[in-house]
């Protein structure tokens, strides 16, 4: 059971349901063996997480997922571990049905839910009602339940997917179960990291079942992990003009913290040079603060036309505003035909007017933004995230990283990684300026679009988990990220 | 010296090696499995009971861990560690009687409860091999190479 290169592969649901066949048609594994090793799988799981759990209830919906858990309630009970099996509705198909009867003749007894039973005091819950084929919210007498199970404050173990999670998207249409820890079968499913469902899966730990590495030769992923990386040690020859330079453009009236933090970002994040185009007003705030930036005023597209043939990148957007000011920059911008990070307010006015690009771009849109660019509503990009962050790439010519717990990153062609790091901590003002400093700093270094948006991305989200293991969530602030993504940038991971 | 090896073109093929394994057995032996799901590793052990002549119905042990019989007035074992998450989960089942030197022990997933078993003497490596399986025959001890010599 070594760590394999398809376990940071991400598939749609349909992807996984196509292993599966391949395994029961072209391996000749029974459907029913499946189900027997996945409940084999969940109950090692169980006891890795609860060693001393002797007494779980199982929670066993009509379809596959309930006959897993029928199986893993009889492998429980001998084990010695006392399994109180419920069952919602009468099992459909041959495997849950045989399952339900095993786990009958083993000698256990399901007894079927309704309100008017009282959940037994148990050290573990098992999530079995419902797998990867739930596309819709839990109906009134199952959210009930799931209700009732997280008021016992005992932990739940999902069995594939937390139910009411769309496994697929990510998305959490109603209510679903939370978990602490999800052993999900086979292949990681794309919605499982991403959107909402960060939020219900726990821990996810992967059991492929000890099937054999033939079964995903061939087989087509949706989408990748991204995994821990940064860049290559500098030559020790290097000078400032090796590292490019980052040109930040914004900070309107009132607004000098975004384009401060965003540039601030991008000297952290190894540009060889920074410079800031913005009001005057904010000069002698930006050089007293942070004198390694070299702030210019500018007023008008004039004034930004001198500063851009020493750039190599733009960053457009933090505080730029939408007014004439910040128009006729973002204008001025984006004929300059040099790579560019797109954010915020430069996102904005794209939605507004709808443009090509020349050369690399790297968009950073929120949700809000996602769904003006496309417009739509919010609602529509939740959804399902992985269809409008490649409907947007596609649409726009760019990388796209759509943020948000679970960031993606998409390129025009299709391909999505998707970020596993990040905390709550990181939801507060300033972070998405920091983002587009970096991704600024990667691409003045000499990555590509794609490169840059990824390990921009893996960096500042390693960077907040980093700064909340330290001090914590709750409090965090974007500058806090700053020492840590540089500690990251050189490898260090402590 | 390269060790014993054959393709097993069929589900049929893999009962057939197992078969002329029962053939050659002499005394006591443990052999551990190793293969992926599918790979024929219930299959074998199945045919090498069935071929030693345990006439009852060979279980699978994927619930109970342990299934034992007696096979031509040997005792005979067939474990299924899988859904082990511990190898101290084995110490309650009382698997002192798999050291007698005259039982046969067949174990798959063995790696699972590494420490709680005995040592093999033969370790039989089954893999996917196109659309039918291959075999491969480690010997650890004199007693399996033996039985590995008898069956080359």
């Amino acid at each position: 059971m070594t760590a394999h290169d398809h376990r940071h592969s991400l598939y749609t649901v349909d992807q996984v349901r196509a292993l599966d066949r391949r395994a029961i048609d072209e391996l000749g594994i029974p459907a029913y063996e499946l189900m027997q090793r996945a409940a084999a799988a969940a109950l090692v799981c169980l006891r890795q997480h609860w060693p001393q759990a002797r007494r779980i209830a199982v929670y066993c919906g009509p379809g596959n997922n309930g006959g897993d858990g029928f199986l893993l309630g009889a492998l429980a009970r001998e084990a010695g571990i006392h399994a109180e099996v419920f069952a919602l509705g009468e099992s459909r198909g041959d495997d849950a049905i045989r399952a339900r009867r095993e786990f009958e003749h083993g000698g256990g007894t399901v007894v079927a839910w309704n309100e008017a039973v009282a959940l037994p005091p148990v050290d573990v819950h098992v999530d079995a009602l419902y797998g990867t084929g739930l596309q819709r919210a839990l109906a009134p007498e199952v959210t009930a339940l799931v209700g009732r199970v997280h008021a016992t404050g005992a932990p739940v173990l999902a069995l594939d997917v937390p139910s009411g999670v769309n496994a697929n998207t990510g998305d959490v249409p109603g209510e679903a179960v939370q978990a602490q820890v999800t052993v999900t079968f086979i292949a990681p499913k794309r919605g499982l990291y991403t959107g909402l469902a960060p939020g219900y899966v726990g821990t996810v730990q992967l059991e492929s079942l000890g099937l054999p590495e033939t079964l995903w030769q061939g087989a087509r992923a949706d989408a990748e992990l991204m995994r821990p990386q940064t860049l290559p040690p500098r030559p020790r020859q290097s000078h400032k003009g090796n590292n490019g330079h980052v040109l930040a453009i914004g900070g309107d009236h009132g607004t000098a913290g975004a384009i401060r933090l965003c540039s601030e970002a991008a000297l952290r994040g190894g540009a060889g040079l920074v410079s800031v185009a913005t009001r005057a007003e904010h000069l002698i705030a930006l050089n007293s603060a942070r004198p390694e930036l070299m702030a210019h005023e500018v007023n008008g597209p004039q004034a930004l036309e001198a500063l851009l043939p020493r750039a190599t990148v733009l960053a457009v957007g933090p505080g730029l505003g939408q007014g004439a000011w910040g128009h006729a920059l973002w204008l001025t911008a984006l004929d300059a035909q040099l790579p560019l990070v797109l954010d915020a307010d430069g996102l904005n006015l794209l939605a507004r007017e709808p443009r090509g690009f020349s050369g690399p771009v790297v968009m950073t849109p929120h949700p809000g933004e996602a769904a003006r660019l496309l417009g739509c509503d919010t609602r529509t990009i939740a959804i399902d995230r992985y269809a409008a962050v490649r409907e947007l790439a596609k649409r726009y010519g760019a990388v796209v990283v759509l943020k948000g717990a679970g960031s993606l990153v998409a390129d025009p062609q299709g391909r999505v990684a998707v970020c596993p790091w990040g905390n709550p901590g990181m939801a507060t003002g300033g972070m998405g300026d920091l983002l587009t400093g970096i991704v600024a700093a990667l691409m003045a270094q000499g990555c590509d679009a794609w490169q840059a948006a990824t390990l921009g991305v893996s960096l500042h989200a390693r960077a907040g988990d980093l700064a909340a293991k330290h001090g914590g969530e709750r409090g965090l602030i974007a500058t806090d990220l700053l020492e840590p993504l540089r500690l990251l940038l050189n490898g260090r991971d402590a | 010296m390269t060790e014993p090896h054959w393709n097993l073109p069929d589900e049929a093929a893999t009962a057939a090696l197992a078969t002329r394994m029962a053939g050659v057995l002499d005394g006591g032996l443990v052999v551990y499995l190793h293969g992926d799901l599918g790979a024929g590793k219930t299959s074998f052990a199945r045919a090498l009971l069935g071929a030693l002549g345990v006439g009852e119905r060979i279980k699978s042990p994927t619930y109970s861990l342990v299934e034992s019989y007696l096979a031509n007035g040997r005792s005979a074992w067939h474990l299924d560690l899988y859904r082990i998450a511990d190898p101290g989960e084995l110490e309650w089942l009382g698997l002192d009687a798999l050291s007698d030197p005259s039982a046969l022990v067949l174990v798959e997933w063995p790696e699972r409860g590494a420490g709680a078993l005995p040592a093999p003497d033969l370790v039989l490596h089954l893999g996917y091999a196109g659309s039918g399986r291959h075999a491969r025959m480690e010997t650890r001890t004199s007693r399996g190479e033996a039985v590995a010599s008898r069956l080359a």
